[in-house]
């Protein structure tokens, strides 16, 4: 009788953990090594919405966008220095690019694609700060029922073939935040703007089917190029993720991650009530990057977690540098891990991909280490468990 | 029914006071932190978080410009960056003392500030009479004239 017992309890215990060995199984582990330093000029600050991680010939470089300054500033990541400087606006009437930078990608040296977003022009620039060509993007808005977003943040502009992409969003107020059948199918979200011919497209990707009937206000597109070149894009609320090779239709995966995850309430309400709306928000989760590795084939999924607030809450702090975790997904977009990060430690809108491993800026302004003069990153890198 | 009124009428007016009596202790802790003793001739305090929409802190740091030196207003310069204060303001304007700079974030710590904007709070006989959140008025301009006229009325 006692060895039966004995033997139940042992097979109990095999189904209990073979039951466990299900999608979310963490396989994956992202773990904390060294941390880089690049000191900055003293009119440039060290938090920044747009930049881009490119190699060019052998040299790894680090560019940002400098609001204050309007200028684009490349710096040599490995030496760990400013390599050079474009300002924007030049000295001289005959010079004056007049430039307002909200976006950009680079492709190389003589092709630098600065977005504007007032007026809708896409400015081809060199290294030297040469105006090489102008393409107005703003035919692509008349008369349509959306409207540009910040080509920054996590819609940072993206380059492929020639062409950059950046994203809209929808006009929530003609439809009264909640987006009907007839909404969904005008959303085409999804801008190409050709840097040789100057064509302008608006592509026939809408926001996925699945949206029908959803509030979605102040939804966010977070998108970029994975496995194959095809385009991947999740949105800041839900677990699906939507894949397309064409812009036109797309797959949809949805993640089980290892832990439920809930999502705000996006009803009008928030929208007249700024501060209930970000302490909605807070409370809540928020997938905020999208980032695919592509030494590893992963896709780091940056999400934030939800904090309890109270009257002493600082809420703009914790809006700018949330909570956060990384989620690893394997190239299927099976959930491989989780790595919760630090509190009051890392910017998590600056994360970029290299070959060393993710790296994280840790520029947040109640980091112990914080100083205003210059760049931090620690880097972290995949390990299997 | 009318009983239920007036309780619902003195638990709003309580509700009131005890949120600007709240707001009056963060003042005095976000003064004092920065070791300024708020005295009887403070009529005015403007929080400027100068990281957030320009053009909502615009008419603020005009607003302080022409306000250096003036002891009835007191302006907290609210970011953890050093260097954005110093692109609003020279060396000569920050030596003034109605100018506080807060790089602790101490402000926004204590919810004295909205996020975006600026946020202003008129003074009287040493308690906040009026609160005035810049993120929920287009009419920025009418609110700085209504400060002077607050201003040279208490004067």
């Amino acid at each position: 009788m006692k060895n039966f017992f004995f033997v139940l309890i042992f097979l109990s215990a095999i189904i209990i953990s073979c039951g466990n060995k299900s999608n979310n199984e963490t396989r994956y582990n992202l773990s904390k090594s060294k941390s880089i330093t690049i000191p900055i000029d003293n009119e440039t600050v060290n938090k920044t919405f747009c930049y881009q991680f490119i190699t060019l010939n052998d040299t790894d470089y680090y560019i940002t966008i400098d609001w204050k300054t309007n200028s684009i500033n490349i710096y040599d990541f490995k030496a760990k220095k400013l390599f050079r400087k474009i300002k924007l606006f030049k000295e001289g009437p005959s010079q004056n690019l007049g430039i307002q930078a909200n976006g950009f990608v680079v492709k190389n040296f003589d092709t630098i694609l600065i977005v504007s977003m007032t007026p809708m022009n896409v400015y081809m620039i060199n290294i030297e700060g040469d105006l090489l060509k102008k393409i107005d993007y703003s035919r692509i808005y008349n008369g349509r029922e959306i409207l540009m977003s910040n080509p920054s943040g996590n819609n940072i502009p993206i380059l492929n073939n020639d062409c950059v992409y950046f994203t809209n969003m929808l006009n929530f107020f003609k439809y009264n935040f909640r987006f009907n059948q007839q909404a969904i199918a005008g959303s085409r979200f999804v801008c190409k703007v050709n840097i040789v011919n100057d064509s302008c497209t608006l592509m026939d990707l809408t926001f996925p089917k699945e949206f029908v009937n959803r509030n979605l206000q102040g939804i966010r597109v977070l998108r970029t190029i994975g496995m194959g070149k095809d385009y991947v894009y999740k949105f800041s609320y839900g677990d699906e993720i939507f894949v397309t090779s064409d812009n036109v239709n797309y797959k949809t995966y949805t993640i089980v991650p290892d832990s439920k995850h809930e999502f705000p309430d996006l009803s009008p309400k928030y929208f007249y009530d700024f501060l209930k709306g970000v302490e909605e928000h807070l409370t809540h989760n928020e997938y905020k990057r999208l980032i695919f590795d592509q030494f590893n084939d992963v896709f780091y999924l940056i999400i934030q977690e939800p904090i309890t607030v109270d009257n002493k809450t600082d809420l703009k702090t914790c809006s700018m540098y949330p909570l956060a975790s990384v989620i690893i997904l394997d190239k299927d977009f099976k959930f491989i891990g989780r790595k919760p990060l630090e509190n009051l430690r890392y910017d998590i809108m600056t994360s970029f991909v290299t070959e060393d491993g993710l790296y994280i800026s840790e520029d947040h302004p109640e980091n112990p280490d914080f100083n205003e003069d210059e760049m931090h990153f620690r880097l972290f890198k995949l390990e299997k468990k | 029914m009318k009983l239920l009124i007036r309780f619902s009428i003195l638990l709003f007016i309580c509700n009131c006071c005890s949120s600007k009596n709240e707001m009056n202790n963060s003042l005095n802790e976000l003064f004092k932190h920065y070791g300024v003793k708020l005295n009887n001739k403070v009529k005015v305090i403007v929080i400027v978080p100068l990281e957030g929409c320009n053009k909502c802190i615009s008419p603020a740091i005009n607003f302080s410009k022409k306000n250096l030196g003036n002891e009835a207003v007191y302006f907290i310069l609210t970011t953890s960056y050093k260097k954005i204060t110093e692109s609003y303001y020279s060396s000569d304007d920050l030596l003034n003392k109605n100018l506080i700079e807060d790089n602790k974030l101490i402000a926004q710590k204590l919810n004295l500030t909205s996020p975006i904007a600026p946020k202003v709070y008129f003074v009287k006989r040493n308690k906040i009479e009026r609160i005035e959140d810049m993120s929920k008025t287009y009419d920025k301009e009418t609110i700085y004239g209504e400060i002077n006229e607050f201003l040279s009325e208490v004067q």
